[in-house]
């Protein structure tokens, strides 16, 4: 059986980093892996096909009007890792929620979806400005969901909304939210508040990556951690997270419980008056 | 939607109330309207339609040469993703070198107002690349407007970019507003008649807003002494903005349908004017031409059962039409009993009831009334009344046809309809309907 993983979170914060290093775990693992960037940034793969060009979905369907073979918009990156990009719009123009409706609907068609694969990451631009970005995670495509979050309040903020959505699809046992990856920008008391978010929204942090330029010499050598640095400690951070995803079975349905915003500024309050407390004592 | 049939009798103070809302208006598609008015243009005028094909379905009827013409940037689901202002600009390039080609009017579409294409900025960065007058109007069917909104969008931006305000007026002419009929249609003839019959009272007209317009008569709008409006829905915009910047006045008139409210819509005009009494006994005479020659309609006419479904305006002049042609009326049937939307639709809702009202004193009209009526029940009460006619819009034909019951469209018809020689073409055409050999056999063997 496949198993279908989207990966959400607000622009910048980490996502196709996240995203290809776990892929790239995954296939290190000898695990069958493909990963869909939703993304207008066109930059979900680029890490695992070493900075080949690979043409998106949609610039394509512009190109040729339509994709009579698959491998036309499919690249294989490290590991065997199938690589798909759906594309969008410049910015601007045009509707960016509808090129996902399109993508997902014609990887369908060409029957991507039946491959042999065990895994499908869905690397999806975060603040679900429309109902295009939701379809990833609408019944037949991915059934768990990871938020990447860091402690800044405007991340906080963006998986909070996220978790509206997902909600709705979650209470009927189509979703589960498997909980938030801390990407750490390195902010005072940033474990406590995404931990204390996490609590609250009803969900648990499964991943927590440190803040490290590892991570920016292996973007411009156009690798992910696992091909550069194998065997280091980064590396083994997410092959660990590869094999937990593995054995999420057995988690629960899991349903967000998203905040107000009040609860949002509350939160932060709460943390900094005691941490304004400590400074004291 | 709440159906409601009464007797014209039992009116009561709460109706207007109840049907005044919102809810109540006429809603449809502004791009329609729009392009309504547009397409009866003259064809030195392009009609570019920005959004799918569908949008486009039931315009691409190739009318003859006088005609607007219509283009589509017919967008596919990719332009939707990516933008479609290229196509757009492409074709307004092409269109702009084109020789026969005055004026471009782009009309939006749920498409593309729903993904915020930006054609304002386009024809702004295009203003200098391009020779021909080109503007955009909003009228996609999302933003809540009603079809005439776009009747009213068209002829408003005309006269407010194209008019020039200093010309001098022309003594005794008119402007008639909200007319939109293509001219090789009944309109040509009716526009035909009302030009000879003006002409004759010693009035100009000026121009028909907008039927065979074209781009050089709308610089000419302000030549006129009056507006004459003949549909509210479509003119108010104008008439308001003509009065302030042209000043000129305006006259609502009775549609000319009829002996009573054609000499009526004549008379006006002569009083307005001042043009005495021995213009008026011109109409005394043709009242007596046609009077005459009804004899002949109405032994066939006189006493069928008719059912009028037709937009709350028009409902009592055709109405009064039908009386002088010696039918009774059974049925009265309004789809929607508003057509604008805004503080009009009180006043609009109340005027319905109030014209019902009168009919029903003036005449003493005994009928059922229909409001936003299922089918079910419009069918019903055309039965239940036994009605041998009814006035529609052509797309019940069939429907009405196969009950056995005749049928004439309450607005599009082939033959003209209006005025003195319109009314005898009306009289002829029912009578031709309900002796329709089909329509007689399926009585008898009913019977
Ligand atoms: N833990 C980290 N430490 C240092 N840099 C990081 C870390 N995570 C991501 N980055 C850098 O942040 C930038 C944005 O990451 P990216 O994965 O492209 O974000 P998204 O896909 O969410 O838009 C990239 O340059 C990436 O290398
Ligand atoms: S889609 Fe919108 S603009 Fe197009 S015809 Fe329908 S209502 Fe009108
Ligand atoms: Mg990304």
């Amino acid at each position: 059986m496949v198993k279908q993983i989207a990966i959400y979170g607000k622009g910048g914060i980490g996502k196709s980093t996240v995203s290809s290093n776990t892929s790239a775990a995954l296939g290190f693992l000898g695990k069958k892996v493909m990963q869909i960037g939703c993304d207008p940034k066109k930059d979900s793969v680029k890490l695992l096909l070493n900075g080949r060009k690979i043409i998106s979905i949609l610039e394509y369907l512009q190109e040729y009007g339509e994709i009579n073979d698959i491998e036309n918009v499919v690249k294989s990156g490290y590991k065997g890792v199938k690589c798909i990009e759906s594309g969008g719009p410049e910015p601007g123009v045009g509707c960016a929620g509808r090129g996902i409706i399109l993508s997902i609907e014609t990887l369908k068609k060409l029957g991507a979806f039946s491959w042999d694969n065990d895994y499908i990451i869905y690397d999806v631009l975060g603040d679900v400005v429309c109902g295009g970005f939701a379809v990833p995670i609408r019944e037949g495509y991915a059934e768990e969901i990871y938020l990447v979050v860091s402690g800044e309040f405007m991340s906080i903020f963006a998986v909070n909304n996220i978790c509206k959505c997902i909600k709705k699809y979650a209470m009927n046992g189509s979703v589960k939210l498997m909980g938030l990856i801390l990407n750490s920008r390195n902010i005072s008391n940033e474990e406590e508040i995404v931990n204390m978010f996490a609590q609250k929204i009803n969900t648990k942090v499964a991943l927590k990556i440190p803040r490290d330029n590892r991570f920016c010499k292996a973007e411009i050598a156009k690798k992910t951690i696992i091909e550069m640095y194998e065997n280091s400690d980064l590396a083994k951070l997410f092959i660990n997270f590869a094999k937990a995803i593995g054995n999420s079975e057995n988690s629960q349905n899991l349903i967000p419980n998203p905040l107000n915003d009040d609860e949002i500024y509350d939160l932060y309050k709460s943390i900094l008056e005691e941490s304004n407390e400590r400074i004291k004592i | 939607m709440r159906g409601l049939r009464f007797k014209i009798n039992e009116i009561q103070e709460d109706f207007v109330q109840n049907y005044s809302g919102k809810d109540n208006v006429n809603y449809g598609c502004s791009m329609r309207g729009a392009w309504r008015a547009l397409q009866c243009m003259k064809n030195d005028v392009a009609i570019v339609i920005h959004g799918p094909k569908g949008c486009n379905n039931e315009f691409k009827l190739d009318y003859e040469d006088t005609i607007a013409k219509t283009y589509c940037t017919e967008m596919t689901e990719n332009d939707v993703i990516t933008g479609g202002l290229g196509k757009l600009e492409k074709l307004i390039f092409d269109l702009d070198k084109r020789p026969d080609i005055s004026l471009i009017v782009i009309l939006t579409t749920c498409t593309s107002e729903l993904i915020g294409e930006d054609i304002d900025t386009l024809l702004q960065n295009l203003k200098n690349k391009t020779t021909k007058k080109c503007f955009v109007l909003h009228t996609s069917g999302i933003s809540g407007m009603v079809q005439s909104d776009g009747h009213n969008m068209v002829i408003s931006n005309l006269i407010k970019k194209y008019t020039s305000k200093n010309n001098e007026k022309i003594k005794n002419s008119i402007n008639y507003i909200g007319y939109s009929w293509p001219f090789d249609h009944r309109a040509g003839r009716d526009m035909h008649e009302l030009n000879r019959i003006l002409d004759e009272l010693g009035i100009k007209l000026n121009g028909v807003y907008t039927s065979n317009l074209g781009f050089s008569e709308i610089k000419e709008a302000s030549r006129a002494s009056l507006n004459v409006v003949r549909c509210p829905g479509s003119a108010y915009g104008t008439i308001n903005f003509m009065k302030e910047n042209f000043n000129i006045p305006y006259l609502k008139l009775p549609i000319p349908v009829g002996l009573k409210n054609t000499t009526d819509f004549f008379s006006k005009l002569i009083d307005y004017f001042g043009l005495g009494n021995e213009k008026k006994q011109i109409l005394r005479s043709y009242e007596e031409f046609v009077c005459q020659k009804l004899s002949l309609y109405k032994e066939i006419l006189k006493s069928k059962k008719a059912c009028v479904a037709v937009g709350a305006n028009r409902t009592l002049y055709l109405v009064e039409a039908l009386l002088e042609l010696e039918l009774e009326v059974k049925v009265i049937s309004f789809y929607r009993i508003h057509e604008t939307i805004g503080d009009s639709v009180v006043k609009i809702a109340g005027k319905t009831f109030e014209n019902l009202e009168r009919l029903r004193q003036r005449y003493n009209l005994d009928c059922e009334v229909l409001v936003y009526s299922d089918s079910k029940q419009f069918y019903d009460s055309i039965k239940k009344n036994a009605v041998d006619i009814v006035f529609d819009v052509h797309t019940n034909r069939k429907m009405i046809h196969n009950m056995g019951i005749a049928f004439s469209e309450s607005m599009d018809v082939e033959q003209p309809y209006h005025f003195y020689y319109g009314f005898l073409s009306l009289a002829e055409t029912l009578t031709k309907e309900l002796n329709q050999p089909f329509y007689k056999k399926y009585k008898e063997f009913c019977r």
